[in-house]
């Protein structure tokens, strides 16, 4: 499978080379990165955190998904735990495709599918602040 | 019968364990489930009407009878990527 969840740097050139094919036109890579700034807090790293054996399996369910919904060739999903500074890849996504479109489609859902359904937590560990655990109703969570 | 249930993130920092133990009668569903999970664990309030939970490494609905057999987690809305 390629579906991989990994302690360290993640290798985007193998990732690349692992989803080239022969019949491949389009060779499509996403790179989500941690972001220094966000509005006006500063963090320092992230910290992620996963329930992995329920991670690799539904990361390896959207794989056979995005297989049966698009004409794709090889895809290869890499997410990186524990500590990433500002800058650093936290996940990544390669699909290679015979024409583009497919490849654009797929890497887009993926991604988008992977923040909604893949159980991986981040917390923030911002400048001059207490370190927070990131849920997507943390704004009710805080007036609360 | 008490089942084991997986925490992580903010509701494993609530309750300072990477899981909590709930006793209760065996099967059990989601809503009976998490009434017995906020009266032995408390300092779950804030967080628990968020999460999902997971049965061998599946999302479950409401309807689904829980037994000891299960590998059980609660999924805290999630945040990867």
């Amino acid at each position: 499978m390629a579906v991989h969840i990994i302690h360290h740097e993640i290798d985007t050139q193998r990732m690349l080379a692992a989803v080239s094919q022969s019949s491949a036109g389009a060779q499509l890579l996403f790179i989500g990165t941690t972001r220094a700034i966000t509005g006006d807090r500063v963090t320092q790293w992230l910290d992620y955190e996963a329930y992995q054996p329920m991670a690799v399996s539904k990361l390896e369910q959207l794989e056979y998904t995005a297989n049966e919904r698009w004409n794709i060739c090889a895809i290869e999903i890499v997410h990186r735990l524990g500590k990433v500074l500002p800058g650093e890849a936290s996940v990544a996504i390669a699909v290679s495709s015979p024409h583009r479109e497919d490849a654009f489609a797929c890497g887009r859902w993926l991604i988008d599918t992977l923040k909604q359904d893949i159980p991986i937590w981040k917390q923030e560990h911002w400048l001059d602040e207490q370190p927070q655990w990131i849920h997507p109703v943390n704004k009710a969570l805080d007036d609360s | 019968m008490t089942l084991k249930i997986k925490l992580f993130a903010a509701a494993a920092q609530a309750i300072d364990n990477d899981h909590v133990r709930v006793v209760c009668a065996t099967p059990v569903t989601i809503p009976a489930l998490k009434l017995l999970l906020l009266e032995q664990h408390p300092a779950l309030e804030s967080i628990l009407p968020y999460c999902r939970f997971a049965v061998n490494h599946e999302f479950i609905s409401d309807e689904y009878s829980i037994t000891a057999e299960h590998e059980l987690a609660l999924i805290p809305p999630v945040s990867g990527g």
